[in-house]
């Protein structure tokens, strides 16, 4: 009985042991889980040229703006064909990525302004300022996908690279110059 | 003319009507609602492969609209071109129903804006929530009646009782247009000054496929639409809607102004 007793006792540390290890390692998992994906926002953020913002954006519309203007200054085709809605098809989506990386690639690595219309709440437009290139940019961000699957998306529908590159007649010179209003202008 | 809230209400009585009390247009038509939207330009999405054959999807609801949560499908692409076909508004050739017992058998436009009205605050359930909530005032306020079928089918048109999802028809704003105007004989209202309250409003942007937004009229003054919606501004004007968008690259190229008629 003594022995039975002894042998239960060690094998309740045992137990209690391995809880303890394989606890700490969920916990070192799910750490490094939640910096794994928080650290890649905060590295690209590092990264790059802070976004200057002006306007009403959403924390959705904020976000795929800053990717959008990351992945122009980075070049990254792929990664900012992704950010396409449905409107358009992979290739048209690859072409105006294309054209926007080699319109504004340099204007995106120097400081940038956005300037965000009325409210973000499902769609909104945004007028991009590129400050050393001294280029004007507006763009269609909304919400797109299944209901319940939503995500924000930017229109990409510039395949040709003049209609890319244009700029908007009715944007104020200055972001924020209509106080963010469409129907101010 | 005022309805239960006070509104004004003109236009019901101005809706152009054929000889056969109906109003009639093209079968892709979209309302008329003056200057801002005169850059309509032909909707080149849509096919000639005609409407889809009824679903033969096996995940059926029942009559109440109720799937079994192990039948629930795989997320699928939202925008399916080619099953498309053309408005071939079947609501326009039909006739106007008459008699208390047609009355019963047709969606009450008050009964729809009012419940839209009252309900505006009413929790958002979907990032965009606008033909959810057009679906829930048609259900509550215009007694619309659910109808079976498979979840991504133009006929259908439910919400499950125990958290089994919805159809598109009734989360999608470019579905339920389609859902109403080939199954519930909607037709379509020609100019902004011929609608009525309760009557749905649908926007198409023009760079995007689809009509992407929803919305009810809640009164009329002086010929022109308020809305009400889940939207950026619960309440406001059609005019304001087309205006926000009118000087940009992506402006609101179609209204369609529809007035879904039968409730099953």
């Amino acid at each position: 009985m003594p022995r039975l007793k002894q042998s239960h006792t060690a094998a309740g540390w045992l137990a209690a042991a391995m809880l303890l290890t394989s606890g700490c390692a969920a916990l070192d998992n799910s750490s490094a889980d939640a910096r794994g994906s928080d650290a890649s926002y905060e590295q690209a953020y590092a990264d790059h040229e802070p976004l200057h913002v002006v306007g009403y954006p959403s924390t959705g519309s904020l976000l795929v703006m800053q990717e959008l203007v990351w992945d122009i200054a980075d070049g990254k085709t792929d990664a900012l064909r992704k950010l396409a809605t449905s409107d358009s098809s992979e290739s048209e989506a690859t072409k105006t990525a294309e054209n926007w990386i080699k319109g504004f690639g340099t204007g995106a690595r120097g400081k940038v302004t956005g300037d965000f219309y009325d409210g973000g709440s499902e769609r909104q437009v945004v007028v991009l300022y590129f400050h050393d290139s001294r280029q004007v940019k507006e763009f269609t961000v909304r919400l797109d996908g299944d209901a319940g699957k939503e995500n924000w998306r930017v229109l990409m529908k510039s395949t040709d690279f003049k209609d890319a590159v244009h700029a908007p007649t009715w944007a104020p010179k200055e972001p924020g110059g209509t106080g963010s209003r469409t129907n101010n202008n | 003319m005022r309805n239960k809230l006070g509104r004004t209400i003109t236009g019901a009585a101005v809706l152009a009507l054929t000889a056969t009390g109906v109003a009639t247009g093209p079968a892709d038509a979209s309302t008329d609602v003056g200057d801002a939207a005169s850059a309509v330009v032909p909707d080149a999405v849509w096919t000639a492969n005609g409407w889809p054959a009824p679903s033969a999807d096996p995940h059926l609801p029942d009559a109440s609209g109720n799937i079994p949560a192990d039948q629930e499908e795989a997320p699928q692409p939202l925008i399916d071109e080619g099953v498309y076909g053309p408005d071939t508004d079947s609501a326009s050739a039909s006739a106007e129903p008459t008699g208390p017992a047609a009355a019963a058998s047709v969606i009450s436009g008050n009964g729809t804006a009012n419940w839209a009205y009252n309900n505006l605050d009413t929790k958002w359930e979907y990032r965009t929530d606008c033909a959810n909530f057009v679906s829930k005032a048609l259900y509550h306020g215009g007694g619309m009646q659910m109808r079976p079928g498979g979840r991504k089918a133009d006929n259908a048109w439910w919400q499950g009782k125990y958290g089994f999802g919805k159809s598109w028809s009734w989360t999608s704003a470019d579905y339920l247009r389609r859902h109403v105007t080939k199954w519930r004989n909607a037709a379509t209202v020609p100019h902004e000054y011929n609608a009525k309250v309760g009557d749905l409003v649908f926007f198409k942007w023009k760079k995007e496929k689809v009509y992407n937004h929803v919305a009810i009229v809640s009164a009329m003054v002086q010929g022109h639409a308020r809305i009400v919606q889940h939207g950026l501004k619960n309440e406001t004007t059609l005019h304001e809607v087309i205006d926000r968008y009118s000087h940009t690259s992506n402006p609101i190229e179609k209204v369609t102004i529809v007035r879904p008629k039968t409730r099953k």
